[in-house]
């Protein structure tokens, strides 16, 4: 294990205690993040993307949550520690920022108040240095005459300028490690380009590690160095940027890839669309969790659950069939029945 | 008969089984509400004693019998006797009779007119304005002051009291009423029916009335329960319900002036009202509950 | 916010003519003529149109309504049958009981309440919610003047503690009125403390799911910092308004407190004043009452545009 890196999942489940029963929402997550790295985790909204991140600053309700495996930051398991001790690291070590930026922000204080109480959690600044320290996080982020903006509500605010004001509060403590939780699907194309610009210069102007969290596979291009993507609670593929777009392995991956438009793709045709939809998490399949929408299963992805196993160097992927399809081998099974 | 064709008598029949599956799965999502069943099981038992607790006792409410004065509870007397020695059992059971009587009575006319107001307060803008602030300066009174004034002036008599009461809560019904119509008008299907030519009061009566249903038996039955408490203050100020007749208010104005002597008369008619308010106000919980499936129960894993 | 307030305070001039009217209508729309239910029955008819005329009774109705409404912007509202004082002095004199009783109920209610409703919030589900939630319950269940009666049943009767009932004016020193007031204005403040706590609850419930109280999580905020700064200060706003809502209530349960404990306050007054048929002062009573709830409605929606900046920016 590289002593480089910010953050190390290990094999982490999170089960809910619904109305329902238990709920295992995210399935054996392993994942870790560098200095200087941008790990996207990709997937359908219910694929654990969101949870596994808010495991991360453990802002789940402990009440109906249950852990297993380890998240190592600095060292130590996150998922052992005290509240105490987790909330010296939220907003210190670790930040995040979240997709919608009306409600994220307490409508009842200023954004230049929100911005310094994130700093005062953290060290003790009198009011005047750490208001002169969020102007500075603030001017940073490009937002047009911050010493006004500051003294304004959160409604007075446009969306774009509310994302830079959440990434001003979520910096303005230096992290070691920034969580974006979709930060850009609220917002309109030419934002969200700027944004992300935003979002890749302070990760290089701290040394940071992010986790970026989309459904969008064109933005995980634009921004990610490493992927993770999720399939009903678990990662089904982990690979780096350019080994992914240039041969996706695991069959939802290449689905998310067709059914993503591009320039040169055919106005006329349809989009490609992934048949069938995601089971619910209370009734999770025996076998491969995408077998029942898979064009290339057989028996043995109903019945046995595959493991994330090394395709290539640095490229994993949960499939018994990756080495198959890659090769065009593997027969096209979308007519078979599915034996349940 | 063919197979494909159905007889609009047949048509009516499923009909009409539809609707009567839909009442039973109704009853039976109202049965599965503990709360909503516990409220409305306590009004029931206490409607029950009110009304048929009077049978099994030979006492009457108005009947003086000074050589009793001040009994406490007994065999003879069940909940003890007053300080003219009437049976404070019967006198309590009379006066829980009048109570709900007016709560009714009160919950019923407010109800009726309320929604009259609110419906087509909703419906048609200037009305809106108009009434809206009438009913805001009617809700400025405290219902007990105007009750008072009201029944200075026209005299002390129970539909005196009814009819303040109405004047005073019909707008707790209005404003609720005219807040879920308000809604409901904005409704697609609503400009629907519009365009197709229905005519307003069949628009209102027919499809944005049966909307409001719900909230409407909420508020009814939280104006029934402040009616009851509002009578009994009057009567325990001495200008409710006329002096010898039993009313829950004035059993306990009596025993105000004895109270260090005759605990039983504050503490079987105070019971009472209790009982009956609690009763509306956990049938409202539970209603409010059954209404808004929304409220989410968190499960504790412990 | 000066524009907001001017709306608003524009705002209950309907209100207040609708207060107007309606107690303008008390008297004048009685069965009968007025001077006659004033005085009685048994009155002589010379002395009824004695009245009449003094009374301003035989100009048409909507002149005298207009003069009234000249006199009691004014302050003028007449003065008692009983014993000629002006309505607005014997109002007054009576009225500062009831506004202590319901200030010290109000101040028990909140303190009470605040406390508990946060609690009960924070330990959603659990036992000591349920049990909260049904002690409320019941609390919101049991009438002022019940409770005090009972209270008076339990503590003075049983127990022999503080003063059943009566009264001392603040003039003869706080603590002394205070003891006196320290029943009423629990029985008072009980009601008020469960409505208040069952409103808290659900308002910081609704507060706590909103996406800004995770942010302020994620950001590493003491816990207190959350539930204060970020979710009860956001509830606070629907607890302002119950508190608003309520003051009628307030009023009508101290007058029936007040009658139990024998304090002579606004309860006294009023019936005193139907047993006297003194007309003028259970008019400008109840004028008054209702102004006041206009106010403090004013004062509260004043309130809101400080706690809430949306208010004061988006009127």
């Amino acid at each position: 294990m590289s002593e480089s890196h910010v953050i190390d999942v290990r094999n982490l489940r999170t089960h809910f205690h619904t109305e329902k029963g238990r709920v295992t929402a995210v399935d054996d997550v392993s994942f870790h993040v560098d200095r200087n790295e941008v790990l996207g985790v990709v997937g359908e909204s219910g694929c654990g993307k969101s949870v596994t991140s808010e495991a991360i600053m453990q802002l789940l309700n402990p009440d109906i949550t249950d852990f297993e495996g380890e998240i190592i930051f600095d060292g130590e398991n996150l998922l052992a520690l005290g509240e105490d001790k987790l909330a010296r690291i939220r907003g210190k070590d670790i930040s995040m920022i979240f997709q919608d930026t009306t409600s994220s922000l307490n409508p009842l204080y200023t954004v230049g108040d929100q911005i310094i109480e994130a700093l005062q959690a953290h060290g003790r600044y009198s009011r005047k240095a750490a208001a002169e320290t969020a102007l500075k996080v603030v001017t940073s982020t490009g937002i047009p005459s911050p010493d006004k903006r500051l003294k304004e509500y959160p409604h007075e605010l446009s969306g774009g300028m509310r994302q830079r004001i959440m990434i001003a509060m979520a910096l303005v403590c230096e992290p070691k490690l920034l969580i974006a939780d979709e930060p850009t699907t609220a917002l309109d194309v030419t934002t969200q380009a700027q944004i992300l610009d935003l979002i890749i210069q302070m990760k290089s102007d701290l040394d940071m590690g992010v986790i970026f969290i989309t459904h969008d596979m064109g933005v995980v291009a634009e921004i990610c160095d490493r992927v993770a993507v999720m399939y009903l609670g678990q990662v089904i593929e982990d690979s780096t940027v350019e080994s992914l777009f240039e041969a996706p392995l695991h069959p939802y991956t290449k689905g998310l890839m067709q059914a993503m438009p591009t320039i040169e793709s055919d106005p006329k045709a349809d989009l490609h669309t992934i048949k069938g939809k995601v089971p619910s998490l209370t009734d999770v399949p025996e076998g491969c969790r995408f077998a029942a929408r898979c064009p290339f299963r057989t028996g043995k992805c109903v019945s046995n659950a595959p493991t994330l196993e090394v395709a290539t160097g640095g490229h994993k992927v949960r499939c018994w069939h990756w080495k198959a399809i890659a090769e065009g081998t593997a027969p096209e099974a979308g007519t078979e029945a599915v034996i349940a | 008969m063919t197979d494909t064709t159905q007889t609009p008598k047949e048509l009516k029949a499923a009909e009409n089984r539809l609707k009567r599956e839909q009442r039973s799965l109704m009853i039976r999502r109202f049965m599965a509400n503990r709360l909503a069943v516990c409220g409305l099981g306590l009004t029931v038992v206490i409607c029950l004693i009110a009304f048929l607790g009077p049978l099994i006792t030979q006492h009457e409410p108005l009947k003086v019998n000074p050589i009793d004065r001040l009994k406490p509870p007994s065999r003879e007397h069940w909940m003890g006797t007053d300080n003219f020695g009437r049976d404070i059992y019967v006198r309590v059971l009379y006066g829980t009779r009048a109570s709900l009587l007016i709560g009714f009575s009160v919950a019923l006319l407010s109800s009726v007119i309320g929604v009259t107001i609110g419906l087509y307060s909703a419906y048609f803008k200037p009305l809106d304005h108009l009434l809206m602030r009438i009913t805001d300066g009617l809700m400025a009174f405290p219902a007990i002051l105007l009750a008072i004034s009201v029944i200075a002036v026209f005299g002390p008599t129970t539909q005196n009291v009814i009819l303040t009461l109405v004047v005073v809560y019909t707008p707790l019904i209005a404003r609720v009423v005219r807040s879920n119509a308000l809604v409901v008008k904005e409704q697609p299907y609503i400009e629907a029916l519009h365009a197709l030519g229905s005519s307003t009061t069949r628009i209102i009566w027919r499809h944005i009335f049966p909307n409001t249903v719900s909230s409407l038996i909420v508020q009814a039955s939280f104006v029934f329960a402040v009616s009851i408490i509002t009578e009994a203050m009057l009567s325990f100020l001495g200008v409710g319900i006329p002096a010898p007749h039993p009313s829950l208010g004035n059993i306990l104005y009596d025993g105000k002036n004895v109270i260090t002597s005759a605990w039983w008369m504050t503490v079987f008619p105070g019971a009472i009202i209790i009982g009956i308010v609690l009763g509306q106000n956990i049938l409202g919980d539970g209603l409010r509950d059954f209404l808004d499936p929304h409220t989410n129960k968190a499960v504790s894993k412990r | 916010m000066i524009t907001y307030i001017v709306k608003r305070v524009l705002s209950l001039i309907p209100v207040l003519g609708v207060v107007a009217v309606v107690v303008f209508a008390l008297v004048h729309l009685s069965p009968g003529d007025p001077a006659s239910v004033i005085l009685g029955p048994d009155a002589s008819a010379a002395d009824v149109d004695r009245l009449r005329e003094e009374l301003g009774l035989n100009q048409p109705i909507p002149q005298q309504f207009f003069l009234w409404l000249g006199n009691a912007l004014t302050g003028d509202l007449g003065s008692s049958l009983y014993n000629g004082t002006p309505v607005t002095e014997v109002f007054l004199d009576y009225f500062r009981p009831t506004l202590s009783l319901a200030i010290f109920a109000q101040i028990i209610g909140i303190a009470v309440a605040l406390p508990m409703g946060v609690f009960a919030a924070l330990h959603r589900g659990k036992a000591v919610d349920g049990a909260l939630m049904s002690f409320a319950l019941v609390g919101i269940s049991v009438p002022s003047f019940l409770m005090g009666l009972l209270l008076i049943l339990f503590f003075a009767v049983f127990l022999n503690w503080l003063p059943v009932a009566g009264y001392a004016p603040l003039s003869e020193g706080l603590l002394t009125h205070l003891e006196f007031l320290l029943l009423p204005a629990i029985s008072l403040g009980f009601i008020q403390a469960a409505l208040i706590t069952r409103i808290t609850r659900s308002a910081m419930l609704e507060v706590m799911n909103n996406a800004y109280v995770k942010t302020a999580r994620a950001k590493g905020l003491p816990r207190a910092a959350i539930v204060i700064k970020h979710t009860l200060r956001n509830a606070f706003i629907p607890i302002l308004e119950i508190i608003g809502q309520t003051f009628t209530t307030l009023i009508a349960g101290a007058v029936v407190v007040e009658f139990v404990f024998n304090i002579p306050g606004l309860g006294q007054l009023i019936v005193n004043s139907v047993e006297r048929r003194d007309f003028p002062v259970i008019q400008g009573t109840v004028l008054l009452v209702a102004f006041g709830y206009v106010l403090i409605n004013l004062i509260i929606d004043l309130i809101y545009g400080i706690v809430d900046p949306r208010v004061r920016l988006d009127q």
